[in-house]
């Protein structure tokens, strides 16, 4: 089953997007070669909802990143090396030779260098090669008891194929006649194309596994372990938003007795940025990737929802709101089709007035809590709406994210207590201006 | 004393807006001269807090509007005279003594551009003084206004003096001679350059005055009757916002026992319409103009202060709430100062959360209902803080906006109606989508 997650979910938690500056896609994307930054796209746009997928992944990247492998080849070999192989229209050696000679003469007569270019790139494939069979014998022998160690195997088969074995032998150092060439070009980009081309996939998925795992290791992330039990539970330590900087990490704990955390706090106080980290994490560990916290636990989901940033526009008015309730309609269409998803709401209808927002709120969120296979956050800075679902909801966790008033202005901790917020600074800050004195003396 | 109407409150009403056709000056601004349009902005920059003077322009205006007085000029008559006069250069006197031999054969030949333009400009200061006298003539004929009457008798005065009544018999030439010229040229740039900088002054004006009563007359706006300050009395009948299509128009009755007004409504209602409306009109009508309803009497305020449209970017927090507050505190300190405002609350504290919110609405609210000099009205979503107040102050006039669902879509009337309003929408929307009922048949695994 495919992990469920939408379009306004992706965007709250900034997580696709090759082009927007502190997407998590680009975080982890530090990959040198094109196929590894199109495969990473296809790892972010499939999570995977298979814990034991989940887990073989995690041990794979956990391999590279304990060995500190770094891609053996840079940018521009790998580039040399496919543009040379994808150039391979030949039918037969006839037609290549013909094109070849074609070229030799261009060169001889014109003094093009088409022929030269090819020349280098076949060169230049030919050490790769040579290369790639050394690293991936030493990778062989280091992956001995990871599931990684089938990967290489297949790959370490298709090197030892006697198809390709010429190539190890090659000695490029040598200068070498036009009809020699056109024989071992023919062979490079024809005969051996589809073992090579296997192979050139290979260090894709290679590229990629590296480039996660030294992110990973370099920002100091874990590897979340996947359980596979029929009930809910999630317990992070440590939790903290990626791209953030200096963030503070907290602990998060939901599973079936309770499955509601209810987060209460100011607006600066980091409510958003919490909910956030959750989400990103979630996300990260269903992938099989490394995540910003210090250990995380965590039972598969079907999917992930979130409801944070509907574009706020107060002016809008009841459209806004009604934005809103079509948004919670969907999600408890989903939750109710039987999935166990994790649900983000921030900030629950805050563009009406607050006797609605507060109705809602708590209709809503005690509607939801009684779906125990499902994960939800619940923020809202209506602490009121707090102390009334405590009443009848036993299975909501309560925390909120405090401030303090360092003189006249507010700080944040950013770390979470137990309770519903109780921070009433609006008041405070109301005297320390003077401001009733200041109108009732006129 | 000016009325006081700062940045913020200019911004909120839209009176110069950033776009200057959809804005209130863009609505008035139908002058034909560059200067009408100068002395226009003037007027919109400063409005008055002189119960006599706001008459005075209220009636010049209405007798423009009830005679339907045409501009008597033609609009580039000025741009050549503003040319001509600006030149102040005394080498470019044109003397007598100068008309010489040379002077005729350049002219002859054409060449001589300089004499050209100011004997342009001096036929265009003559063309100007004849029309304004027949059309001084032409009013003072008739039945004119008796405040205008001391306005054009100033103009008056200067064109039958001595040095500028001569061109009243000029025929209506193309052409004078030399020596004609450089005696009008002496008299108009220099020696009478004051007088005429009056005529031009008291013509501007004129466009001003056309212009606004054709504004009148086609939008059918009312003059507003200027009460002294003191009473607080303001009474508006049908009033709507200029700048909205089919706008609806509400009535309001203010005076010193009910001087806070406190608004209530669901969020498209249109609370911020009628606080703009309201701001707009008490704008206008102390500049003496006419406002966009259908008769209007008020006592002369000092100033006014809205706070509609400050940005309201919820992420920004505290800040966003610490600028309210600083908001409230220079409102306070101005009425400190002068003493008769009115000010224009639009959803306060609205970046805080509800207890806050609550907590800081009643206090500012009960701190300002204090005050019987100024006229408040204080729009917000806290319906509790208008309990409140309801029964800690006996001066404060509840109206709310409307909500009817009209199926499940909420439609609004846009009527301010008595009371507060207890519009419960939202939960009604929630129980329509019937996402608790989705919620409920869950089977629990």
């Amino acid at each position: 089953m495919k992990f469920a997650i939408d379009r306004q979910t992706l965007d709250d938690l900034n997580l696709l997007g090759k082009y927007k500056s502190n997407s998590v896609f680009n975080i982890f994307n530090q990959t040198v070669t094109r196929g590894g930054e199109s495969l990473l796209e296809q790892f972010f746009q499939n999570p995977l909802t298979d814990a034991q997928a989940i887990n073989t992944r995690k041990e794979v990247l956990a391999f590279f990143a304990k060995e500190n492998l770094s891609f053996p080849f840079t940018r521009e070999e790998f580039k040399l090396t496919e543009s040379y192989l994808e150039n391979s229209d030949y039918r037969n050696i006839a037609l290549s030779l013909f094109s070849n000679s074609r070229r030799y003469f261009k060169k001889l007569i014109a003094n093009e260098n088409e022929y030269d270019t090819l020349l280098d790139g076949f060169k230049g494939t030919v050490s790769m090669f040579k290369k790639l069979k050394e690293y991936v014998a030493e990778l062989s022998l280091l992956s001995v008891s990871n599931p990684y160690h089938n990967n290489v195997g297949d790959a370490l088969k298709v090197l030892e194929n006697k198809k390709l074995s010429w190539i190890f032998e090659f000695d490029q150092s040598k200068e070498i006649s036009f009809r020699k060439f056109a024989w071992y070009d023919h062979m490079m980009r024809h005969t051996v194309l589809t073992q090579l081309k296997e192979l050139m996939v290979y260090l894709n998925f290679l590229d990629l596994y590296i480039s996660v795992s030294n992110v990973g290791a370099k920002r100091g992330y874990v590897y979340a372990e996947a359980l596979d039990k029929q009930e809910l539970s999630i317990n992070i330590k440590g939790l903290y938003h990626p791209s953030v900087a200096d963030a503070v990490a907290n602990n998060l704990d939901l599973n079936y007795e309770k499955n509601v955390l209810f987060l209460t706090g100011a607006n600066m106080a980091g409510k958003s940025t919490l909910m956030k980290s959750f989400g990103i994490s979630i996300y990260l560990a269903h992938m099989g990737f490394p995540v910003p916290a210090k250990s995380m636990v965590f039972n598969v989901c079907n999917g992930i929802y979130t409801s944070i940033n509907v574009p706020d526009n107060l002016n809008m008015g009841y459209s806004h709101f009604y934005a809103e309730v079509i948004r919670v309609k969907k999600i408890a269409t989903e939750v109710a089709s039987g999935k166990k998803l994790l649900v983000i709401f921030d900030e629950l209808f805050k563009g009406t007035n607050v006797k609605d927002a507060y109705d809602a709120t708590v209709a809503i969120t005690e509607s939801f809590s009684k779906i125990h296979k499902c994960a939800f956050i619940v923020s809202t800075h209506i602490m009121e709406a707090g102390i009334k679902l405590k009443e009848n909801c036993p299975n909501i966790a309560f925390k909120y994210l405090p401030s303090v008033l360092k003189g006249k202005i507010p700080t944040y901790t950013y770390i979470l207590e137990e309770g519903i917020s109780n921070d009433r600074h609006g008041m405070m800050i109301i005297n320390n201006e003077k401001i009733i004195e200041t109108i009732t003396c006129c | 004393m000016a009325f006081k109407a700062d940045k913020q409150t200019i911004d909120d009403l839209g009176i110069f807006g950033k776009i200057r056709e959809n804005s209130v000056y863009g609505i008035f601004n139908k002058t034909m001269t560059n200067g009408g349009a100068r002395i226009l902005e003037e007027m919109f920059l400063h409005p008055l807090s002189d119960e006599s003077k706001i008459n005075e322009r209220g009636m010049i205006i209405r007798y423009f509007q009830n005679k339907m007085i045409i501009f008597p000029f033609k609009s580039d008559l000025f741009d050549s005279i503003e040319f001509y006069l600006s030149n102040t250069d005394s080498r470019t006197r044109i003397s007598a003594h100068e008309d010489s031999l040379e002077r005729k054969f350049r002219n002859v030949i054409g060449t001589d551009t300089e004499y050209q333009l100011l004997h342009k400009g001096v036929l265009s200061v003559i063309e100007m003084v004849k029309t304004l006298n027949d059309f001084l003539e032409k009013l003072r004929s008739e039945d004119i206004d008796e405040t205008y009457r001391l306005q054009t008798e100033a103009a008056f005065e200067i064109i039958k003096s001595e040095a500028i009544s001569s061109c009243i018999n000029e025929k209506k030439t193309t052409r004078l001679s030399f020596s004609q010229t450089a005696s009008y040229d002496q008299n108009f740039r220099y020696n009478f350059r004051e007088q005429i900088i009056k005529l031009l002054t008291f013509i501007y004006h004129l466009d001003v005055y056309v212009s606004v009563a054709c504004v009148s007359r086609e939008r059918g706006y009312a003059f507003a009757k200027a009460l002294p300050s003191g009473e607080n009395v303001f009474k508006i009948e049908n009033l709507y916002h200029p700048l909205i299509k089919n706008p609806i128009a509400n009535s309001i009755n203010i005076n010193e026992k009910n001087n806070m007004i406190f608004l209530t409504g669901a969020n498209m209602a249109g609370k911020s319409t009628f606080m703009k409306a309201f701001g707009i009109s008490a704008f206008l009508a102390h500049m003496g103009f006419p406002v966009p309803a259908s008769m209007m009497e008020f006592s002369v305020q000092n100033g006014l202060f809205t706070t509609i449209n400050l940005p309201d970017n919820i992420n920004m927090g505290y800040s966003h709430f610490y600028a309210e507050v600083i908001r409230v505190k220079k409102v306070a300190e101005s009425i400190k100062k002068s003493q008769n405002m009115i000010v224009i609350f639009d959803e306060l504290f609205r970046g805080t959360n509800v207890k806050d919110a609550y907590d800081a609405t009643v206090a500012v609210t009960e701190a300002f209902a204090a005050n019987k000099k100024c006229i408040f009205i204080i729009s917000t979503h806290i319906i509790e803080a208008g309990e409140t107040l309801r029964d800690r102050c006996d001066n404060i006039f509840f109206v709310n906006l409307p909500t009817i669902m009209v199926g499940r879509k909420p439609t609004y009337t846009f009527k301010l109606a008595e009371g507060i309003t207890s519009d419960r929408h939202g939960m009604v929307i929630i129980n329509n989508e019937g996402i608790l009922d989705i919620l409920k048949n869950v089977k629990q695994a």
